[in-house]
This record gives structure tokens, sequence and C-alpha cells, in this order.
């Protein structure tokens, strides 16, 4: 119901790396309402921001000019490469425990196993993959951990910046049924970057397509791929297969 | 043209001995542009090896026949393999960032077979390799010349691939996932190229990739890889519109297509 479900707002972000001379802006004048329960997709091709924009989300990249405003504490990233996120040198259960640690008011250890336990489940993972390392598990398996971690500290808005990119596609559509799963589950809202154009129309309510650091065109799922107005989001349309 | 028949490849020296491809046969016409197509893990890439002879040393064939053109490709020594390999078989692959030398130009890199395989003079080869760089599409073919492969985009640089591989008139190039890395728009325009390659020079393909959709598009034929067997052949229409194998049904029903939206007219607040 309009502004009061609205988990964020962001309100012409531009931003961008480098100082001084060598400032080269990124983002210019993006625009972005998501709604709680909102899935909502981000389309673009390499360079076009995509990334830059969830990471401004984030604050790691800093605003030029602009608003970001959160209306839910936490919001967490899930990303692409499961291989390269995950501390190699840790179990899974440690993994999982970490953002719960890192808690100002600290959980007594049985209740963070607890809840390590009782989100691994939640993902489709048993309480044997504690005692696991990341390289002992599959490209999906540890997505799955992935996820887990992004809602251990019950965020409500989750940043997956190519979740499923990296994956066989059989494996892609059980990580997408999980997100969606929960999704419905927990009252999720996602930004859900992609540039495979089939997952977006699969996962999401509502695309925002990315050109260059502007968003040229936005809508309803359905309507943008029906009918597309911007000639960017048409040339995108034509080429995938 | 092609002809591989039992082909099996192994690890011989983990315990137990690992057998990464099991049993895989395919027959390759000339001009004709075949898919295999898999997940990762499934003996895609490591077939592709095989066939050019490029197999890591830990890596075995263990049994089976690989005749291409009359020729016996298993008993090819060295020196037999370095006549064939860039010059009548030649392959591509995913990542053109770090499948070219980033100390060598461009125009260096793509007159490398030449230089190995022709007699060619200096200025003979490069006047071919300004009229390969036209025929891929790459702009400025004269300037792009003495570029080297970091100032090129990765859509360019496999153009350059694709250049350098046709350059000695291939009959077979083995692509292993050429698109993957790619933007759709670049992709598209990609497989547009080797599409047209194929038809105006004869080529035949070898087309691997994890992406139905990609095999689709440019193959007639296709053959279906899991865990180091070919569970099913055909041609692609065939194989796509009625499936036989269990895994084949899997590999399609996860197409990630418009029609099955996972995400169901969700109502909104």
């Amino acid at each position: 119901m309009g502004r009061k479900s609205t988990v964020l707002e962001v309100r012409r972000l531009c931003a961008g790396y480098g100082k001084r001379k060598k400032y080269r802006q990124v983002l210019f004048d993006v625009d972005l309402c998501l709604d709680r329960g909102e899935i909502l997709g981000l389309v673009g091709e390499s360079g076009c921001g995509k990334s830059t924009l969830s990471k401004a989300i984030l604050g790691f990249v800093p605003a030029k000019s602009g608003q970001i405003i959160h209306h839910t504490s936490r919001p967490q990233m899930v990303f692409q490469d499961p291989f390269s996120s995950l501390n190699p040198g840790k179990k899974i259960g440690w993994i999982l425990e970490e953002p719960l640690r890192m808690q100002k008011d600290r959980l007594p250890a049985g209740e963070r196993r607890e809840k390590a336990v009782t989100m691994a489940r939640r993902v489709g993972l048993d309480e044997s993959f504690l005692e696991r390392y990341p390289g002992d598990l599959s490209g999906g398996q540890r997505q799955r951990v992935s996820i887990a971690i992004s809602l251990i500290q019950g965020s409500e808005l989750i940043l997956a910046d190519e979740p499923v990119s990296a994956l066989d596609v059989t494996i892609q559509k059980q990580i997408m049924e999980l997100m969606l799963g929960l999704q419905e589950e927990l009252q999720l809202s996602y930004l859900f970057i992609s540039h495979d154009l089939d997952v977006i129309y699969q996962m999401c309510d509502r695309v925002m397509v990315m050109q260059a650091g502007r968003i040229v065109e936005e809508g309803e799922v359905e309507r943008v791929f029906g009918a597309p107005e911007h000639p960017y989001t048409k040339e995108l349309l034509a080429a995938s297969l | 043209m092609l002809e591989i028949e039992g082909l099996s490849i192994g690890f011989r020296d983990v315990e137990p001995p690992l057998e990464v491809v099991r049993d895989f046969s395919l027959t390759m016409e000339p001009g004709e542009i075949v898919g295999v197509v898999g997940e990762s893990g499934s003996g895609k890439t490591m077939t592709a090896l095989a066939l050019m002879g490029l197999l890591k040393s830990r890596a075995r064939i263990t049994s089976g026949r690989m005749m291409f053109e009359g020729r016996d490709l298993l008993t090819l020594s060295r020196k037999g393999w370095e006549e064939v390999r860039g010059k009548e078989i030649s392959m591509i692959f995913q990542e053109p960032m770090t499948s070219l030398d980033p100390l060598l130009t461009i125009g260096r890199q793509m007159e490398e077979s030449l230089r190995l395989h022709t007699d060619l003079d200096r200025r003979e080869r490069k006047r071919r390799v300004l009229d390969m760089m036209e025929q891929v599409g790459l702009p400025q073919p004269e300037k792009l010349y003495g570029c080297y492969p970091h100032q090129l985009s990765g859509g360019m640089r496999q153009r350059v691939m694709i250049g350098a591989a046709l350059i000695t008139n291939t009959r077979l190039m083995v692509a292993d996932e050429p698109t993957t890395a790619l933007d759709v728009t670049i992709q598209a325009q990609i497989l547009a190229l080797l599409k047209k390659m194929n038809q105006e020079h004869g080529t035949a393909i070898l087309f691997i990739s994890h992406d139905l959709r990609v095999i689709r598009s440019i193959c007639s034929r296709v053959v279906v890889m899991y865990r180091g067997e070919a569970v099913e052949m055909g041609s692609v229409e065939e194989v796509l519109s009625s499936p036989q194998a269990d895994h084949t049904k899997q590999l399609i029903a996860a197409i990630p297509d418009r029609e099955n939206r996972l995400r169901g007219g969700k109502e909104r607040s």
C-alpha cells in the first residue's frame, strides 16, 4: 500500500569511482522504489552499473548526490560466485554463525548454533553440512549457504547480484525456486540483478533496464517483455535466444 | 569427416581410477554444426581436449578410436599433431582474455598459424590477416593489427580468436563455450559470425555449451552428455521436442524460458 510498505528508496542517485580528476561517474540519476514482498529485477550488460548500484545501496560506493533511504535494517547481499565468497578455511557452521557473532548484543553460543541449524534446514541443507568446509560443497550447495548467511540476522531486503549465473541450469532452477519459496514464507524483498533476461522474467514482478548507468525503462515484467518501449530494451530482447 | 568411436578418458593416478568420459561416440560431416551440451563436469571439455590432442598428462585415453579425414588421431606423434592442430582442427575457448597472449599484438597472434603451417612471406601473411579481420567484423584492421589484447573488448577478442582459428582454412573448429562470457547482444553477434563463417568456408563446428538456448540457435545436431556419457543424440529439433533420456528432459525443463514463469502472478500490496 504505497509508501508505507516501501523497504527501499533511491532518489536521483549519482555515484562513481575515483577521486577528483580521475573521477568516473557510473550511475546517473537512478531512481528506485522497492516494496515489501516485491522482487525487482535489474537487467543490463556488463559494465552498465548494475553491481555499482547494489554496492551504493549498501554504502560500499559513496553517493555523489541523491538519496538512499532504507526502511528496513540490515539489508544483505548474495553474490554470483559462491566459490570466492565463502571463507575456505572455516566450517559451514562457523561461517553461518559469523554474522551473529558480529552483532552487538551477542547471542550465547548454543542459541547461535541453533539458529544456524534452523537456517541451514530452511535452505535445504541438513545439520551435517555445518561440519563441512566450503571446498566439500557443490556450487549449488554453496549458494544455499550464501542465502542462509544473508537471512540469518532476519534481514528483509536481499540484494542478489547474479545469484544463479554461475550455476548449471538444473541447479539454477532449484536456487530460483528456493529464493521464491523463502521470499513468500518470510515476505522478503529482493533486488535481483541479472544479465539473463529469461531468469529475470521467471523471477521478478517488476524490472528495470539499465544502460550506461541510467535506467532506461521500468515496468511490470509482462509489460516490458511483451511491449518494450525503449530501443535498448528492444535490442536486448532481440538478442536473447 | 570425423568419427569418434567408444572414446573413454580416465585419470589413472587416482584410486580408484576415475573415468571422466565413457564410451563416447560421434560422427561429423563436413560443414556440419554439432552441439555438445551438458552440465559442468559432464565431460564436454575433456572430449574436446582429446580431439585436439591437448589432454593434460594425468588424463589418458583408455580406449576408443578417433578418425579425422581418414587419419587415426590416436596414433599421431607429437609432430603429427602439430601438423593437424591449428591447421585442420582448431579450437576457440570461453575466455578470450586468457587465451590470447597479452604480450603479442593482434596481428602477430592471428598470423601464428600461417607462420607454422604455410611458407607465405610476411607481406602475404599480413594481407591474409587483414582480410580475415575484415571477414570476422573487426573494425579498422590496419589499426587493430598493432594493438594488444587488453585494448580490445571481450567481443572483439573473441572475433580475433575466431579469425585466428580459421585463417588456415581449418576444416573443423572446436568451440568450447565461446559465447558464455559475453553479453547477450555480443553473444548474438558472435553466433551470427560463426554461422556466417560456417556457411562461407564450410568449416564444421563442434560447439560445446552448457546452454541449450545457444545450442538450439546454432546447431543442427546435438549430443547430450551426462556424467561422462552421451545419453542422447539426434537432430536439435527432435531432441528438444521429444527428449528420450531423463537428463535431457531435466535440462529442457530447467531452461529459463518465457513460457513457464516461476513467479506466478503474485499479488503485490
